[in-house]
């Protein structure tokens, strides 16, 4: 893990370094303070030769500093702070739906398999996930917002609120503004984990000690239990690629959804060109993706006592 | 066993389903070939009626069979111009990528120990870099256009072909023939040209057909959000005009035209992936 | 009245290729306390006969015609409940293999407890005491109780699977090759702690295996199966001192030390039939040195030759001079 965020850190002080010109630079005419300037050339040490200017990046990235935002003129772990918790704030609840959506529908339809409802679910799922997840926001809003009038159309709760962040999630205004980006995140993942999940039942739904419970005259809600029980555990693995998969393709219905999270941190930054907050935005995502392929490894081996890893064993 | 091979994975969506999908792809790719020739407008064209007045925002009517934009753009013209972007971005993107992934999981596999070790690390690497942050931030700073962004697909997308390929040569390159091949003094490249790759080639076409949906997708994500050249038509930066100018309110007919038609290239190039993934490795399942 | 009685039981299939019948007319019972041994060549029915006992056939297998009963009752038309109760209370199963037979993600003492929770309320703790027991039964350490099955070696995996099906004190075990894999010593092992045990629990046994040395050494009587039929049913003894058909016969030769006079390893060359469109007559025709026409055509009933001692040979008559011949393997090799 280690290993693969050094190269990450590397590749990006490659593509910001050593962009033609200065990019401390570039904010000068945009009229930005001279004090969050030379700030800014201070941590990055951009005058010093270019070796230097690296064994310092890497340094601060590994203490995650990134300096302060030439927007914001705050840290910009502050920001990325912030807009890391909205983003959570919309997707765990949406993760929670999937998780359970995805395996009880996934592990009811590998039970029940051949009958239309099976059939019907697994095409409909189908065309759920290749909507692009920005047309199924828009279609979301076309329905509930514009059309119905039923939720609002934009935005983490009432314009000019501007609370804190848990002032704002618990609000009694949050579900209803949640609700669409939620939903539309929900639908659109619970393809995966629900076919993953009846395939990994059909499988299991063959084997010998299924049989013996049976046999041993256990009840038919306890047979199932062993049954997803195993069948369960391919879908660790798949739940740590979702939620990097999630996390990187948030800006798309964070832009849809006026959902300031760190999604739209990175596009909003590059368009204000403020390069410490971008940095320290795709930073964080990456932690993101590659943390969860180490977390499921771990959780994989918690679960299936088969696989069992130690430590050192651990991939990065 | 037999009770497994019974309860394993049969096509579960018919063969009607394929044949429905097939009809999908094939449209696809005939309005790229000849959409922009057909098409009754240029996509930037702009529509007036009898007294001059451009038609902004009109339903769908004659002369405007899917209706105009807010700057009186017609709708069908814009499709029929979006569908060739969508192809030629899907398409390039897949197959660069394709033989980056087949090149480097080949000589990962071929020759194991250190270069094998390097190059995994590499693909590890690969795997950590959020998709659509990195498109982003590389467009950002090289600017955009088709070509840019075909390199930045291709520059992630190779990643899985890696790994796929890879473990393909790992198990063919312990074949007896390719033994008796090394054996009798074929170099290294004429055996993994010649002897292995013919192997390795349906499941790099498998992938490769599979990433064409990826590359579609990421493509229009950046033009929605606005990363796309604004001289070129793309089905991602229709709806990002239609986003922008708040006509998602009203104007549906410019909304849904190029939402479905990217939700149906995705959904037909899955399903006929599926069906051929079938037919290459009946045992082979992707996750 | 027997503890189990098969009557003309019917298993079948459903394949691609269209229906197996998987047993034919399969007539068989089992009284109190007895050791039953049923051999046959791989695929010959015997799993599928221990399956249909429980009821648990594969979603494409069914009980197409005959009866099941046990202690008077039949089972192939009892409900879901009831056939629930049933099970492992009067009639276990010991699996074919035990390897995946026991949930890789459960611990071994979890399973033999639930199968005591199925049926009876006993507090956890106490069950899971019993599931102690029970592996010290089976001669398995008390303390590999919160193992996983992939923990185990073969050997005692199987003890487990034994020791689980034990639980409930059954009146019937179906043991379906409980040996079979495991090296001869742990083999001999094995049974020698199941005859005990069913000589102390006064169980019958359903003993499935293709070893006739095991069925020497364990069973009262014997059930030879070849292709989805009994072809001879009898007492031990005479069944292989003096078997009445020649399939046994042939079987015979393949384990030497049954016999008393040391003869050569003989195996019988062939395969059996199809079970999808099988051929007219004998099912072991094709196979059979002492073939005649009509073997070919008439189906032959299973009659007494002996008292106690059955078999499906229209030659059965003949049986003394045709056991004569096979001993010598010349006569197997012109087939
Ligand atoms: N689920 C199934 N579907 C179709 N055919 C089956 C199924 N299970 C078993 N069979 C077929 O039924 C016949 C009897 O199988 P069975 O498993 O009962 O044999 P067996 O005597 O137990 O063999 P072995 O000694 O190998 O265990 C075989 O021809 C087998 O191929
Ligand atoms: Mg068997």
């Amino acid at each position: 893990m280690g290993f693969v965020l050094f190269m990450i850190a590397t590749l990006m002080f490659g593509m910001f370094v050593l962009l033609p010109g200065d990019p401390a630079a570039s904010f000068v005419e945009e009229g930005l303070s001279r004090k969050a300037l030379e700030r800014q050339r201070e941590l990055w040490g951009l005058d010093a030769p270019l070796h230097v200017q690296y064994l310092r990046y890497l340094g601060n990235v590994a203490t995650l500093e990134f300096g302060v935002s030439f927007r914001a003129q705050v840290p910009v772990r502050e920001v990325l702070v912030e807009k890391f918790l909205n983003s959570i704030a919309m997707m765990l609840p949406a993760l929670i739906l999937i998780m359970v959506g995805g395996t009880v529908i996934g592990a009811y339809l590998g039970w029940r398999r051949g009958t239309a409802v099976e059939k019907t679910a697994v095409l409909a799922g189908l065309a759920v996930e290749s909507m692009p997840s920005f047309f199924a926001g828009i279609v979301m809003l076309m329905l509930f917002s514009y059309g119905l009038g039923w939720l609002p159309s934009s935005g983490m709760g009432p314009s000019g609120s501007g609370g804190s962040f848990v002032a704002t999630v618990f609000s009694s205004d949050f579900p209803r503004y949640a609700a669409l980006p939620v939903l539309t995140l929900a639908v659109r993942g619970v393809n995966g984990p629900m076919l993953l999940m009846r395939t990994s039942m059909i499988e299991i739904r063959g084997s010998d000690f299924l049989m013996l419970l049976e046999a041993k005259g256990v009840s038919e809600l306890r047979i199932v239990r062993h049954a997803v029980r195993n069948a369960i555990l391919p879908m660790i693995t798949y739940f740590g690629v979702l939620i990097g998969t999630l996390f990187q393709g948030q800006v798309l219905l964070e832009t849809v959804f006026g959902w300031p999270g760190i999604g739209r941190a990175v596009v909003d930054a590059l368009a204000a060109r403020d390069f410490p907050v971008l940095q320290g935005a795709f930073f964080f995502t990456a932690i993101v993706v590659v943390g969860m392929n180490l977390v499921v490894d771990v959780l994989y081996g918690y679960l299936d006592p088969r696989v069992r890893v130690t430590g050192d064993e651990v991939r990065a | 066993m037999t009770r497994r091979v019974l309860a394993g994975s049969r096509a579960l969506v018919g063969d009607p389903l394929t044949a429905v999908a097939s009809v999908g792809l094939a449209v696809f790719v005939l309005l790229a070939v000849f959409g922009p020739s057909l098409a009754p407008h240029k996509p930037f064209e702009t529509l007036s009626d009898a007294g001059g007045l451009p038609l902004r925002l009109k339903a769908p009517g004659p002369g405007h069979w899917l209706g105009t934009t807010t700057r009186g753009h017609d709708v069908l013209s814009q499709m029929m111009h979006g569908a060739r972007i969508a192809f030629i971005v899907g398409v390039m993107s897949a197959v660069v990528a394709g033989l980056i992934g087949a090149a480097i999981g080949l000589l990962s596999g071929y020759y194991g120990r250190t270069v094998d070790q390097v190059l995994m690390r590499l693909t590890d690497v690969a795997f950590g870099i959020p998709t659509l942050p990195f498109a982003l931030i590389v467009v950002g700073i090289l600017g955009p256009g088709v070509l840019n962004t075909i390199a930045v697909i291709a520059a992630i997308l190779w990643r899985t072909q890696a790994r796929v390929i890879r473990s393909q040569v790992l198990t063919i390159k312990e074949r007896a023939y390719i033994r008796a091949a090394r054996i009798a003094g074929a170099g290294h490249g004429r055996i993994m040209l010649l002897h292995i790759g013919p192997n390795i080639l349906p499941f790099l076409l498998l992938y490769l057909a599979l990433s064409v949906a990826q590359s579609v997708l990421l493509e229009a994500g950046l033009s929605f959000l606005g990363f796309s050249d604004p001289r070129v038509i793309t089905w991602g930066g229709m709806l990002n005009a239609a986003f922008e100018a708040g006509a998602v309110r009203t104007a549906w007919w410019w909304v849904l035209p190029p939402g479905l038609a990217l939700s149906v290239v995705v959904v037909s190039s899955f399903v006929v992936v599926r069906q051929f993934e079938e037919a290459v490795n009946p045992r082979l399942r992707t996750v | 009245m027997p503890l189990l009685a098969i009557e003309r039981l019917r298993v079948e299939y459903q394949t691609r290729a269209g229906v197996a019948r998987a047993l034919d007319d399969v007539s068989l019972t089992l009284g109190d306390n007895e050791c039953l041994g049923l051999v046959g060549e791989s695929g010959c029915g015997k799993s599928t006969l221990a399956l249909a006992v429980l009821r648990v056939l594969p979603p494409n297998g069914r009980i197409a015609s005959g009866r099941i009963v046990l202690d008077g009752t039949d089972v192939t038309v009892l409900s879901p409940r009831e056939l629930r109760r049933l099970r492992w209370e009067r009639m276990a199963l010991v699996p074919q293999s035990s390897m995946n037979a026991l949930d890789p993600v459960y611990r071994i003492g979890g399973q033999i407890a639930e199968a005591i929770r199925a049926h009876r309320s006993t507090p956890a703790v106490e069950a899971r005491r019993a599931a102690g027991d029970l592996l010290a039964l089976t001669e398995v350490h008390r303390e590999r109780i919160d193992h996983y099955p992939h923990e185990l070696s073969g050997g005692t995996r199987q003890r487990v699977a034994i020791a689980m099906a034990l639980a409930l004190g059954p009146a019937l075990l179906v043991a379906d090759e409980p040996t079979t894999g495991l090296d001869v010593i742990v083999q001999d092992q094995i049974l020698r702690r199941l005859r005990e045990l069913r000589r102390d629990r006064g169980m019958a046994v359903l003993l499935i295996t293709h070893d006739m040395g095991v069925v020497a050494e364990n069973c009262d009587r014997v059930a030879v199966m070849y292709s989805g039929r009994v072809v001879e049913q009898g007492a031990v003894g005479p069944v292989f001192a003096e078997p009445l058909h020649p399939y046994t016969m042939g079987l015979r030769n393949a384990f030497p030390n049954l016999l008393a006079d040391a003869a050569e390893l003989i195996s019988i060359p062939g395969s059996p039939p199809n079970l999808v469109e099988p051929p007219a007559g004998c099912r072991f025709a094709d196979r059979c040195p002492f073939v005649l026409e009509r073997c070919r055509t008439t189906d032959p009933p299973l009659v007494e030759g002996a008292p106690g001692h059955w078999t499906a040979c229209l030659r059965w008559r003949e049986a003394d001079e045709l056991r004569g011949r096979a001993r010598s393997g010349a006569t197997w090799q012109t087939a």
